[in-house]
């Protein structure tokens, strides 16, 4: 017959602790209530469900292995990770062989397609450094406002807007080049 | 650049933008959004209250059932120190705790557990294996993966923060009243024994010749009920308590 240690052991690990239980059971519900937010940020930014799906799952897993002593803002976290892991993704991607190559004699704006609009946009993201690509996907494709951005990149709020600013002419720039367009608008 | 250069170039942006925003429709969203929550663990408890302690703890609510004085009935039949010793001298037991509220179930949990510390835990999409002697908590994955993580060991052998739960059960004074009725389950004669901890009562039903414990019923506040149904010393399947070998580790991405 086990001794009364070995017996408080077994029957100690047959219950859940309480602390355990409840801290593990926020994450859950958490994801659960914010599923859609994640799953909505990574799939814009990777462009593929499937790629947001298994973003999600991992950013879950991290989650249940390593819990958040503090949580301020689950959305504004459960956003932040799965940005920060789309564009991880996206920026290990080699082949943009989607897009067309820049070419001296423009393509009128209005032709352009939708997807072709959005792959350029992902590339000039994705070469973007990673902190300007956080700031910039966070505030377009995860819908944070600046405040929250601030307080989830350790920036002032006045910061962020200066930043997002500024990434806006140079992502335009960058995506008017890769799509062959010279001018605002203009055909050559 | 011209102001209207730059309105031009803002609405280039925002048209580019709002491409991206508007590649997946909404339902297209929302059923990724299904599958991904299919794969999330349940929660460990239903609802809010102290019940919690008992989630999964089929076995462990038992204990509490050793720390209670033991009466004699009044008519002969089994005693309760008859029952209490089955938590005490097992060899392996199999639980299933099915928590309701009303008709409606809430979570199914399913426990393997041996005398010398393996267990297994199944609940919903999650498996969970303790290998007590490596002081790891296995959970398997969908997907063929497994994440594996240390639970933190104290003296003597108890995971960290479970004897608090213990404890809690420990200080617990009280008596078991025998039922006077018996009960029917799976097809047998039960005998019971009532107790009630911090307001919870919970009946341990008996086979009235030896005293091994066949079902333990916890009735809790807001019509929720959790039942387990416990088997000593059954075989257990050999691979039960080991990883499959083809399960693929999770590493941390830091």
């Amino acid at each position: 017959m086990p001794p009364n240690t070995e017996r408080r052991r077994l029957l100690g690990r047959l219950g859940f602790s309480r602390r355990g239980t409840e801290g593990r059971d926020e994450i859950v519900d958490a994801l659960h209530a914010h599923a859609g937010l994640v799953i909505s940020a990574a799939s814009r930014i990777t462009g593929n469900l499937a790629d947001a799906e298994d973003i999600a799952q991992d950013l879950a897993e991290k989650l249940l292995r390593s819990p958040p002593s503090t949580v301020d803002s689950w959305p504004a976290l459960l956003k932040t990770m799965a940005v920060n892991k789309a564009l991880d993704q996206l920026r290990r991607r080699r082949d943009w062989s989607d897009l067309p190559e820049p070419e001296a004699v423009t393509t009128p704006e209005a032709e352009l397609a939708d997807a072709e609009r959005a792959a350029a946009l992902r590339a000039a993201v994705a070469g973007l450094p990673e902190r300007e690509g956080m700031l910039f996907s966070l505030h377009y494709f995860g819908d944070l406002s600046q405040v929250a951005i601030a307080e989830q990149l350790a920036m002032t709020p006045n910061a962020v807007g200066v930043a997002i600013h500024r990434l806006r002419k140079r992502l335009t720039a960058d995506v008017r080049q890769r799509l062959g367009l010279v001018h605002s608008g203009d055909t050559v | 650049m011209n102001s209207i250069g730059y309105d031009k170039d803002d609405r280039f942006l925002d048209d580019c933008i709002e491409s991206v925003r508007e590649e997946y429709s909404a339902p297209e969203v929302q059923s990724a959004t299904a599958q991904f929550r299919a794969t999330l663990p349940d929660r460990a408890v239903s609802t809010g209250g102290r019940f919690m302690r008992w989630a999964g703890g089929a076995v462990a609510a038992a204990l509490l059932i050793t720390l209670v004085p033991q009466i004699m009935p009044g008519n002969g039949g089994v005693a309760f120190a008859q029952v209490q010793s089955w938590f005490e001298d097992f060899r392996t037991v199999y639980t299933t705790t099915v928590t309701t509220q009303g008709d409606r179930e809430l979570s199914r949990i399913e426990i393997w557990a041996t005398a010398d510390g393996s267990m297994r835990l199944e609940s919903g999409p999650v498996v969970q294996i303790l290998d007590a002697s490596a002081g790891t908590m296995h959970t398997l994955l969908p997907g063929d993966r497994v994440m594996s993580m240390p639970v933190p060991m104290e003296e003597g052998g108890a995971p960290a923060s479970s004897m608090e739960w213990v404890q809690e059960i420990r200080d617990f004074q009280g008596q078991a009243q025998r039922l006077p009725e018996t009960r029917r389950i799976d097809g047998q004669e039960a005998v019971g024994f009532r107790l009630t901890i911090d307001g919870i009562t919970v009946d341990l039903w008996a086979q009235p010749e030896t005293g091994r414990p066949i079902l333990m019923e916890l009735m809790m506040a807001n019509d929720v009920t959790m039942r387990t149904r416990l088997a000593f010393d059954q075989a257990l399947p050999t691979d039960i308590f080991t990883v499959p070998s083809h399960y693929q580790p999770v590493h941390s991405e830091e």
